[in-house]
């Protein structure tokens, strides 16, 4: 396994992890940030993790990629929550229509052909969810608003968003079940 | 079987929004090889495919960047 030999210290099978993982965790900060210096930073940074606790990692609670993610993600949205602490915009400062999967359908022209199967086939699957199922998912995992703040953006019930969050999560994983 | 509490904890533990307390409960409820556990661990894979929706090549400088800061930096430090 890959983060195996990158556990060892070979910096070979770092750098094709790197080539394997760089573009989804590259795009998903920048769904979150919008920014690309920024970025760029949570995306190295998450790559120095990955370097530093190869080691730590415990295949039987998820896929290297998913525990890559989650400290992209994490780092990006601590990011974007410090800029509403500053700017004291907190809910209101999260993007009314940013389009984050409309944007992303449209992605991918420059991947390799492995990951563009990996990507098309995502696209897809999310294409599928009803539009507010999408937009409730997007706003959690992109946004990384709460239920609460996601119920508030969209002024529906917390009910309702729960629901479209766990029925559009549930059917994803439905989806992608022979990939994941 | 997973009760509907149980699937929306898994679904917020997916999406990274679990509170402290519902943590603690999904701790307890998904033992090791338990279908709760299972389910956690599925739709954490979706949520981090939802990434791939939206891959992005990155600045090749960036790849130079990177592997240039491993070089000062020892691995598996954790483990030492």
């Amino acid at each position: 396994m890959l983060l195996t030999r990158v556990a060892e210290g070979n910096r070979e099978a770092f750098a094709q992890l790197y080539d394997r993982f760089s573009s989804p965790l590259y795009g998903a900060a920048m769904q979150i940030l919008r920014d690309t210096a920024e970025a760029q930073d949570v995306v190295q940074d998450a790559f120095l993790t990955l370097w530093e606790k190869a080691a730590t990692f415990e295949s039987s609670r998820g896929s290297a990629f998913s525990w890559a993610v989650t400290l992209v993600r994490n780092r990006a949205i601590d990011r974007v929550r410090m800029r509403r602490r500053r700017s004291e915009l907190l809910a209101e400062s999260a993007p009314e229509d940013l389009g984050y999967f409309a944007g992303a359908l449209q992605a991918g022209g420059d991947e390799s052909a492995t990951q563009g199967d990996e990507a098309r086939a995502v696209r897809a699957a999310v294409a599928t969810l009803p539009p507010e199922q999408q937009r409730a998912l997007e706003l959690a995992f992109f946004g990384g608003l709460t239920q609460e703040e996601i119920a508030r953006k969209l002024r529906e019930p917390l009910g309702t968003v729960k629901a479209r969050i766990r029925r559009g999560l549930m059917k994803l994983r439905d989806s992608l079940a022979d990939r994941l | 079987m997973i009760d509907e509490h149980g699937v929306e904890l898994a679904c917020l533990h997916a999406l990274g929004l679990l509170d402290q307390t519902d943590a603690a409960d999904l701790g307890e409820a998904a033992g090791p090889g338990s279908p709760l556990e299972n389910l956690v661990r599925d739709l954490s894979e979706a949520a981090a495919a939802l990434a791939l929706a939206a891959s992005t090549p990155p600045p090749p400088a960036l790849r130079s960047r990177v592997l240039a800061a491993i070089g000062s930096r020892p691995e598996g430090r954790e483990n030492l």
